[in-house]
């Protein structure tokens, strides 16, 4: 090969190599090619779990009839039950719950029974896609307790089983007996994690988490943790099954009874929040033992706030009458992050009233609900209201069969709801009572014992409710809630 | 009494030699006194008048009978003796004193043949049959023939073939037969044995007729002093197809066959004909085995063709049975003994002759036969060993510390050989509810590296991962042997493939694909190299050694191209370039793709004409990764993020040395042949680019591109080559040693660095995929399916998958089925999973026993979803509560793999063991793994090299022949 054949074969060489890389180099075009074919995840519309309601059963007593045996832990009595299942539903079973015994849950069939000593489920099927709800089964209890050591009005609304209870209500003084009361219905055991929070924020003394077994009740004793505490939340996160839950409330004033409760969880924190049913009776009689007693002086309502997030809250409490002649009051406080705080509400004379209150951090509400009769004996009782959601456009509960029953209404939103109330038949013939809520109003009606009413909202928009129970100058308020059972959809990719 | 000699010429066609071999008989001192010429030819039935004046049996004055095509030489004399009378002899009551002396076309008589053949049967009277001495008519000092015989298992033997004429076999006198060719024979002998065999093959024919006379009490002998040329146009494969029923090897081994079925005792012979099929598959393989794979159908053909004509073999029997008393035992002595066998094989040879190239680029400098001293330096010789041992130490974070590995592209295998093997080639898969299709090919790769440890298969895979540098570094010194000799020069080049960024990024995410694919790209190119004689020491090989490369081509090409598909069309251009530059070699190298077609075939055919997704056959098999879109540059350079977290930030540029080593190979003496490295180079790395921007979605959400890390291996690998032919074309020792010192520290300890810090997404476990009383469930028997559930990114989202209770394993990821998800079988099916999903995640019971019972789901994984956020967390949790809460369900709890739950009333027919137990095999399967076993026969050496002093590229040295070629 000739030299300048040599050079002409390198210099062709490397200009071939120098255009081609200049060229991938500097014209290479982004794109993007797809081969294949990219499936979607499904979409699956499933019906949650059959809608399952929890009642807790009778009253929790520590200690045995005499108090004396402190290891004891019973239910006492029993418990009214006030529920309805409607005959849509394809299945229905209730079921008596293990509770505090060794005993297995036990299937009590299709019948409600009139009365629950053990906790019970009360379950509905319903074949369809649709929305359940209180239309489909819903139920309160109510218990009067009139031992020496053990009085007062219980009353508690039937529980969707949930992961998330929180508390707001109770104290932990000394001669007050604060239980938590957690029940699990399912065939899974679920550990509950337990954080409690007082007026310094949280309470550094932890709760050991609790297992529950399937069907069983286990009963925490809150003043082992807070140590004569007068303000108390709590926060329970059920890991495994969903439970559900009540803090119960006992006072004794020396050897005398001061009225129970049983304090159902509040809604979730939000800005605002809605308390219905502050049906404010006995000031007079109250003021009277206050002076008198000390150990009275909690005989009085108060507003007490919570606030689960890391910045304080500054809130406004409107507390508005029901009537021209009952007039409120408004309280605007800030309450430290993770604390709580009880403002008294002693301005209120006797008369029906809702809270309403809007805060700039989210916060947690309940009001306590005293009653005193100075012609009974006991003569307090009290009741815990905590904060209410608003109802949907169609509510069914059933009316306690004993004692007065009145419903509060209360409207937070900005414009007036119209509603009706009345049984099922009402609703369906046109006859059912038509009752005008103007916005950011409260109003009180009186319900027929033991009636099945159907509560409708005309325009969508509807309310929050607590129903007051008065018997015998005790008091329970029974939450008005639909635990709403929604259809849920879930996207699936499959591989 | 005078003889009457009566001289038959059987002719066939065949012009020149025909009239030599007529001019002969004219010569002959003594003549024969009667000639007729015989013409079975199907052209001289119907004379071409153009050219009947120039041939020999226009032009002879003997007497020609124009017979036509006959079906053998037998039939042949039957019409010559019908032509004359229905007698060779020269009245029928003087056959004692006529002789028939039988002629080939192809067979020159010298002048004194026939007078010393006669004077030979004058002096020895009991010889009835008495043939020449047969010499090689090109070459008159081989010997063709002195007398034929059978080895000790019945094959027909020529134990002076091919031999130079020493007078060594003058002394042979009585034999066990003669051939055909020059062949006296006295006549009423010949009437009495019945003549030739009409039912033996032709290459029988002879021995059979002299067993036959032997057996009549004649003796046979061989007049050495008589000579005769003999070009054997049958066994040089000159006649057609049709005079010898098939190929010279089809014949031969006819011809055996005919003997044995002929002369073995009749209860051997029976068995042997039961076996005849049989045999013919063994001996296919063995065939195979001895690199003679041209011999599979005559092997077949020849075993067919015994089995199906026994009644000819035995008629033959019974021809033989007639003579009397005697009995071929008796003529032991004439037999070959072992030792002359033996003998005769070594001295065939079988050498390949070095062809000169047709391709240009071939011939220049790629081309080199100069054996170089150095260029046999071993591996150890040479100390190179112990740079591949400082590899496999560099790749600590890879040795195995568990029997598995896992992580990043890699899944365990299976856990037993035997599910490996039922999944290699198997048309059925058992992904989501059972599902048609071809596996994936790349089982067959896995399959093969399990099967190195059958007893933990994963752990065979894991310490392939850790030496995979190890082996690319031997491949690339041995393969960079075709480039240069110089050791110093192979030990850096190697250095520098093994530890090239494409190759660590591959191995440190567990790409196994890429990664086999580096380790055997130095080793086919080699392969190829050989087979193809380029290169250094490219000549003198013998055919076996040729085979053996082909052998390991074809398998290392189908390992590459299963393991990544992306590499098949460049290989393949590359080989087909190679096969039309050494067109002599054709025909070996041609076979070379046959492996990798068998394993790709079926699932070409689905994804062609099932999926419709041409490019998807390019998609990489395993778990898909992701892998970032370089730019050209930023491939051109290794293609490797090693920048990130690496010291001074230079990743990138590791290789920088190596690619201006290259470069300067453009302006080097060998310009031409670095541009086609350079521009093989530059196509990878095009095509590397083009495939990372291939989206593949291989079912729901799935979705990644393709890897360029195989692709840019073989970039690097021809860049290397170009770079290794710089330092070899370099004269000034300085200027060597300062370009290897700037290469090694530029680019060999930085690289080395790297792949030592390299972060590996690669862990070892014990291989279990599920929990283990999953796990334990399916080992008993249990048929039932593990859902896994996992949140997937977006809200209230969940990916799924039903699986096998053993779990999915790396050899259970299948490319037909990903790319079939949106088909609209396949479809509903994932509807109905996904239906159940959703009802279980919600908590919701309706009808759901009976939906869990027909999916045939007994277990319910809920697995983490690595790196969850707080909101996929909360969601896990929510559909543990409502597992947790599903009475239809049993919570085992934690697992290490997940949470886990048990079907409380699973499909009882699934949890029983099945009735019966499903056949691994399948057609395809069949197919693929012959096709595969053949290959792994040809790679095998047939024999270990003669001494020590052997170069360490010739590890297929000579072969052993066949020992039933005879002529």
């Amino acid at each position: 090969m000739t030299l300048a054949r040599q050079l002409g074969s390198r210099i062709t060489s490397l200009a071939t190599v120098g255009a081609l890389l200049t060229a991938g180099i500097l014209l290479a075009p982004e794109f993007k090619l797809t081969v294949g074919q990219q499936i979607p995840a499904s979409e699956n519309q499933v019906q949650n779990a059959d809608l399952t309601l929890v009642c807790p059963g009778a009253a929790i007593r520590v200690g045995g009839a005499d108090s004396a045996d402190l290891g004891a832990l019973d239910q006492v009595g029993s418990a009214e039950l006030n529920a309805q299942v409607s005959s849509d539903a394809s299945e229905f079973l209730a079921t008596r719950l293990s509770g505090l015994a060794d005993q297995s849950p036990s299937e009590l069939g299709q019948a409600l029974p009139a009365r629950v000593a053990s906790p019970l489920a009360l379950t509905a099927t319903d074949e369809q896609l649709r929305p359940q709800g209180s239309w489909l089964v819903s139920g309160s209890q109510l218990q009067l307790q009139t031992a020496a050591n053990f009085s007062g009005l219980l009353g508690a609304q039937c529980q969707l089983p949930t992961n998330q209870l929180e508390f707001v209500g109770g104290d932990s003084q000394l001669s007050r007996e604060l239980l938590l009361v957690l029940t699990n219905p399912s065939r899974a055991e679920s550990r509950a994690e337990i954080l409690l929070h007082g007026k310094a924020g949280v309470i550094t003394n932890p709760v050991e988490p609790v297992i529950i077994a399937p069907g069983k009740t286990e009963v925490i004793a809150l003043g082992a943790y807070l140590a004569n505490s007068t303000e108390v939340a709590v926060q329970v996160k059920a890991i495994g099954a969903p439970i559900v839950g009540w803090m119960q409330q006992r006072v004794m004033r020396g050897t005398i009874p001061g009225g129970s409760d049983w304090i159902a969880p509040t809604t979730a924190a939000a800005n605002n929040q809605i308390v219905p049913g502050i049906m404010i009776r006995g000031v007079k009689d109250a003021r009277e033992i206050i002076n008198t007693n000390a150990n009275y002086a909690d005989q009085q309502a108060i507003l007490r706030v919570f606030v689960p997030g890391k910045t304080q809250a500054k809130f406004t409490a409107q507390i508005f009458g029901a009537t021209a002649r009952t007039f409120g009051t408004t309280i605007t406080e800030s309450v430290p992050a993770g604390a709580v705080m009880d403002f008294p509400l002693s301005a209120l004379a006797d008369g029906d009233y809702s809270a309403f209150i809007d805060s700039d951090q989210p916060i947690q509400v309940a009001v306590k609900l005293p009653r005193t009769n100075k012609a009974k004996t006991p003569a307090t009782d009290f009741a815990w209201l905590p904060a209410q959601p608003n109802l949907n456009a169609e509510h069914t509960f059933t009316v306690p069969a004993s004692g007065i029953s009145k419903l509060s209404f209360a409207n937070g939103t900005n414009e007036a709801v119209e509603l009706t109330l009345g049984t099922a038949a009402a609703q369906s013939s046109g006859v059912a009572a038509r009752i005008v809520l103007p916005a950011g109003s409260t109003r009180t009606v009186e319900l027929v014992a033991g009636a099945k009413l159907v509560l409708k909202s005309a325009g969508g928009v509807s309310v929050a409710a607590t129903m007051i129970v008065d018997v015998d100058s005790a008091v329970a308020a029974i939450s008005v809630q639909d635990f709403a059972n929604q259809p849920e959809t879930l996207r699936v990719s499959v591989r | 009494m005078k003889s009457f000699v009566t001289a038959v010429v059987v002719a066939n066609g065949n012009a020149d030699e025909l009239a030599t071999t007529l001019r002969r008989i004219s010569a002959q001192r003594r003549p024969a006194d009667r000639i007729l010429i015989v013409d079975t030819s199907l052209q001289r039935a119907h004379p071409d008048p153009e050219s009947a004046a120039t041939h020999p049996l226009e032009a002879t004055e003997f007497e020609v009978l124009r017979c036509g095509p006959v079906k053998n030489l037998a039939q042949a004399l039957t019409k010559a003796s019908e032509h004359l009378g229905g007698t060779f002899a020269s009245a029928p009551d003087e056959s004692e004193s006529s002789w028939l002396w039988l002629l080939h076309d192809d067979s020159a008589p010298e002048q004194d043949t026939l007078e010393r053949l006669l004077h030979s049967v004058e002096l020895s009277p009991s010889v009835a049959l008495v043939g020449p001495k047969q010499l090689n008519w090109q070459n008159p000092r081989i010997l063709e023939q002195v007398g034929l015989t059978l080895t000790s298992r019945l094959e027909a033997f020529n134990p002076a073939r091919g031999q130079i004429d020493q007078s060594q076999h003058d002394s042979a006198d009585d034999v066990l037969a003669i051939g055909t060719a020059g062949m006296l024979v006295r006549v009423d002998a010949y009437e009495k044995v019945g003549g030739l065999d009409e039912n033996a093959p032709n290459l029988a024919a002879d021995i059979d007729f002299g067993i036959r006379m032997r057996l009549a009490g004649h003796r046979v002998a061989v007049a050495t002093e008589a000579r005769l040329l003999h070009s054997s146009r049958s066994l040089a494969g000159l006649r057609s197809k049709r005079w010898l029923g098939g190929s010279p090897r089809t014949a031969i081994r006819k011809a055996n066959v005919h003997l044995k079925l002929a002369y073995l005792p009749f209860t051997l012979a029976l068995a042997y004909w039961l076996a005849l099929p049989v045999i013919g598959i063994l001996r296919s393989i063995s065939s195979v085995a001895a690199k003679r794979p041209n011999r599979i159908w005559s092997e077949i053909s020849s075993s067919i063709w015994g089995f199906f004509t026994i009644g000819k073999r035995l008629a033959s029997r019974r021809k033989r049975a007639r003579l009397g008393s005697l009995k071929l035992s008796d003529f032991d002595s004439l037999r070959a003994s072992r030792a002359a066998v033996k003998q005769a094989k070594l001295h065939e040879v079988d050498e390949l002759s070095g062809e000169p190239s047709s391709s240009p680029l071939l011939q220049e400098g790629a081309i080199d036969t100069d054996r170089e001293a150095a260029a046999r330096q071993g591996l150890v010789s040479s100390s190179s060993i112990w740079l591949a041992a400082l590899l496999a130490l560099v790749g600590f974070a890879l040795f195995p510390t568990a029997p598995a590995a896992t992580g990043g592209a890699l899944l365990p295998l299976s856990d037993n050989w035997f599910a490996l093997f039922a999944h290699a080639g198997s048309s059925f898969q058992q992904l989501g509810l059972g599902f048609a299709a071809p596996s994936d090919p790349f089982n067959w790769v896995l399959l093969a590296i399990g099967s190195l440890t059958p007893w933990q298969p994963s752990l065979a895979l894991a310490v392939l991962l850790w030496l995979a540098r190890s082996i690319a570094f031997v491949g690339a010194w041995k393969a960079l042997s075709l480039v240069t000799a110089k050791v110093w020069i192979r030990n850096l080049a190697a250095l520098a493939y093994a530890l090239w960024p494409a190759l660590t990024v591959a191995l440190g995410e567990g790409r196994i694909g890429a990664v086999i694919s580096g380790m055997l790209l130095p080793w086919f190119v080699l392969a190829v190299a050989r087979a193809a004689g380029i290169g250094r020491n490219a000549a003198g090989r013998t055919q076996s050694q040729v085979w053996s490369w082909i052998g390991v081509a074809g398998l290392t090409l189908m390992a590459i191209g299963v393991s990544t598909p992306s590499l098949v069309p460049l290989l393949l251009v590359g080989l087909g370039a190679v096969l039309f530059g050494r067109i002599r070699r054709f025909g070996y190298l041609l076979w070379i793709p046959l492996p990798l077609a068998a394993a790709l075939t079926p699932q070409i055919w689905f994804l062609l004409f099932s999926v419709g997704q041409p490019l998807a056959l390019f998609a990489d098999p395993g778990i898909p990764v992701r892998s970032p879109n370089h730019q050209f540059w930023q491939l051109l350079v290794g293609g490797a993020d090693l920048d990130a977290g690496q010291p001074f930030g230079l990743g990138l540029w590791l290789t920088a040395s190596f690619i201006l080593l290259a470069g300067l190979a453009l302006a080097g003496p060998r310009s031409a042949r670095a541009l086609v490295y350079w521009l093989f180079a530059l196509t990878a790395i095009g095509l590397a680019w083009l495939v990372e921007r291939i989206e593949y979605v291989t079912g729901s959400g799935l979705t990644s591109n393709g890897s360029p890390y195989a692709l840019l291996m073989l970039a690097a690998f021809a860049l290397i080559g170009a770079a290794a032919m710089t330092l070899e074309s370099l004269q000034s020792k300085r200027l060597k040693v300062l370009l290897a010192a700037s290469a090694s520290l530029a680019s060999i300890a930085p690289m080395l660095f790297a792949a030592a810090v390299n972060p590996v997404q690669v862990q070892h476990t014990d291989g279990r995929v599920v929990p283990a009383i999953v796990f334990a469930e399916a080992s008993a028997g249990s048929r039932l399916k593990l859902l896994e559930i996992r949140p997937a990114d977006q809200p209230k989202t969940l990916t799924a998958q039903l699986i096998t209770g053993d779990g999915q394993h790396l050899d259970d990821q299948n490319l037909a089925y990903g790319f079939s998800l949106g088909n609209s079988t396949v479809a509903e099916e994932l509807t109905a999973v996904g239906d159940v999903v959703s009802r279980l995640a919600l908590g919701s019971n309706q009808q759901l026993d009976q939906k869990l019972n027909e999916l045939g789901v007994g277990y319910i994984l809920l697995k983490p979803t690595p790196n969850a956020t707080e909101s996929q967390l909360q969601f896990a949790q929510r559909v543990g509560t409502n597992l947790d809460s599903l009475v239809e369900l049993e919570s085992l709890g934690a697992t290490d793999l997940g949470s886990l739950w048990r079907v409380v009333s699973p499909n009882t027919e699934l949890a029983k063991p099945a009735a019966e137990v499903e056949s691994p095999w399948s057609i395809t399967k069949g197919i693929q793994l012959t096709a595969i076993l053949m290959f792994v026969l040809l790679a095998i050496p047939s024999r270990k090299p003669r001494s020590g002093n052997q170069r360490d590229s010739d590890i297929f040295d000579n072969e052993s022949s066949e020992g039933d070629d005879f002529g």
